[in-house]
């Protein structure tokens, strides 16, 4: 076991029951692999392809050798990777419930489930601890060390976040600029960096990922360091899911945090 | 900020629509391909509810996000001037959630064009125009009859949308869709109970009563669509009405619109004047944006 779970939340946005909360987090401490994903509100079974995403992850973390999907080989993993999941999936859909639908509902069932999603192992290579990442999408990874945000991955800078980030497709789809089947909108992106004990490995879906690095960006943050106010000194105080559903809701009135279903993970390095 | 709220199961929005049934609605829409007015304005208000609906499937499950209520004024069957339009609900009831407004379609089979390309016989392509059945759903009630009891439409709707704000002081305002084709019954003063009902509010804000005057085949008028509150004018004085009556287009509604590559003036108003088939589309498709 290469690293402890220090939190790991995730709740539906403010007044929507829990069953309605599309993200999902899985995480394995025997196998040193966690990741979790952003079903996309509006998209068909979309909180059943992120469960399925992330259960298999834990299972298979083969996506991690994905770099560069403009290449074949790359391409191919991702393909031979996803399309087990999207048969589950497929296969977990009552469709005879929706025979008979209008153009407007076969259109909507036709495009299937979307989802962000971040994934992650860490291995020791040569005696080094390291951690490999990979990611499609608007769910983000912060690692921090000695009191101070180190990396930012995928996302970097706030305007980076759009309303419709990158996905994995639950059904491959005519890619309009390639006029290629793809499963995936965009890009991934993957890296590998060299860890420590100690360090702080924190993922989370889009709305506790943004207002992260909103934080990170404004100005006060320097002087407020001391007064425990950066980003991961709050987060790192969360101890329980009441206490982030109060971190999430207090950010949320405070037009801090964008009203969306909300993530955390929060690992430590051994 | 206004206009803002989260809307969600626990904090429904609501969308309600004024239908004009009055005789005229028989007569052709401006470039609407000779269809009548009365056909589009439900055809259109039926697909936006199937499209809600749709976006708020989630799994086997609809999530109640929106509350819905249509009246229709004219004259109905049993004479009524204002009487619901939509299936499954009935005027002394709340609005319809997303679930039971689901329970209430009515699939129907319509045939649609389609351009199909195929051999021409000589190594090359033609393009031949085919009917396909399409199944959509319907719950408008599409009628014309009687004349044009608008007051008596807008009291109505303030008594529903006065008690529905009472209850849900959380949510996004409602919106007030009123859709018309000309002038309301001699001596009436809807404009009164318009303004009534934007000094209704929720805790998020006043709410918001949007106007469409559609026109008719053949008309010379240019189509206007969420005009200056400075700027418009009309020498048509039920067109200059139903402007008054409209609310100023909030800066929230702006923004969304600009994301579909449709910017509005910063004093736009919830009007649409004359507009023809195009227009009447666009208009309700930003007039609906929160629901996107």
């Amino acid at each position: 076991m290469l690293f402890d779970v220090i939190a790991n939340f995730s709740i539906a946005k403010e007044s929507e029951p829990d069953f309605d909360n599309n993200d999902s987090i899985s995480v394995s401490e025997e196998k040193s692999c966690f990741c979790v994903s952003d079903g996309v509100t509006g998209s068909f079974y979309s909180r059943d392809w992120a469960i399925l995403l992330t259960n298999n992850f834990i299972e298979n973390t083969s996506l991690l050798e994905i770099s560069d999907i403009s290449q074949e080989g790359d391409m191919k993993l991702l393909s031979k990777w996803l399309n087990p999941i999207q048969e589950k999936w497929h296969l977990s859909i009552p469709w005879e419930k929706f025979e008979n639908a209008s153009e407007i509902r076969k259109k909507y069932f036709n495009d299937g489930g979307k989802a962000t999603f971040l994934g992650g192992k860490v291995d020791i290579i040569n005696g080094k601890k390291i951690l490999k990442i990979f990611a499609v999408g608007d769910s983000n990874l912060f690692l921090v060390r000695n009191d101070t945000n180190v990396l930012s991955f995928p996302l970097t800078n706030s305007e980076e976040f759009t309303s419709v980030p990158n996905q994995l497709f639950s059904k491959e789809r005519m890619d309009p600029s390639t006029q290629k089947m793809s499963s995936i909108s965009g890009i991934v992106k993957s890296m590998t960096i060299d860890i420590q004990k100690d360090d702080s490995i924190i993922a989370a879906t889009d709305a506790v990922s943004r207002w992260y690095i909103n934080t990170l960006e404004s100005d006060h943050i320097e002087t407020a360091k001391n007064l425990f106010s950066n980003p991961w000194s709050e987060l790192f105080e969360i101890k329980d899911i009441k206490n982030f559903k109060e971190f999430v809701y207090d950010k949320k009135y405070l037009r801090l945090m964008h009203s969306d279903d909300a993530s955390l993970l929060i690992l430590k390095v051994k | 900020m206004p206009y803002s709220a989260e809307i969600s199961s626990g904090n429904p929005a609501l969308f309600g629509f004024l239908i004009d049934q009055s005789t005229s609605m028989k007569e052709k829409m401006a470039g609407g391909g000779g269809i009548k007015k009365s056909k589009i304005v439900a055809d259109y208000i039926d697909k936006f509810f199937d499209g809600l609906i749709t976006r708020n499937i989630s799994g086997e499950r609809i999530k109640n996000r929106f509350d819905i209520f249509a009246l229709g004024y004219g004259r109905d069957e049993n004479d009524n001037k204002v009487y619901s339009v939509l299936n499954g609900w009935v005027m002394d009831k709340p609005p319809l959630n997303l679930e039971t407004l689901d329970s209430a379609k009515q699939a129907r089979t319509v045939m649609k064009k389609v351009i199909k390309k195929e051999p021409d016989g000589a190594g090359g392509i033609i393009e031949k125009t085919t009917e396909v059945p399409e199944t959509v759903n319907c719950w408008i009630n599409e009628r014309f009859a009687g004349d044009t009891p608008m007051e008596a439409a807008f009291r109505e709707a303030y008594h529903i949308i006065n008690d529905w704000t009472q209850k849900h002081q959380n949510s996004f305002p409602p919106i007030l869709i009123n859709v018309t084709d000309g002038a309301h019954n001699e001596g009436e003063k809807p404009e009164d109970f318009a303004r009534d009902i934007r000094n209704l509010r929720t805790s998020d804000g006043e709410v918001l009563v949007f106007n469409v005057y559609i026109a008719e085949e053949g008309s010379n008028e240019p189509s206007i669509k969420f005009p200056s509150r400075s700027d418009f004018t009309s020498p048509d004085q039920f067109a200059q009405k139903l402007f008054m009556m409209s609310s100023n287009v909030p800066k929230e509604i702006r923004d969304l619109a600009v994301k579909r590559d449709k910017s509005l003036q910063e004093d736009a108003v919830g009007f649409g004047c004359n507009v023809d088939f195009n227009d009447f589309y666009d208009f309700l498709d930003i007039g609906t944006r929160p629901a996107a």
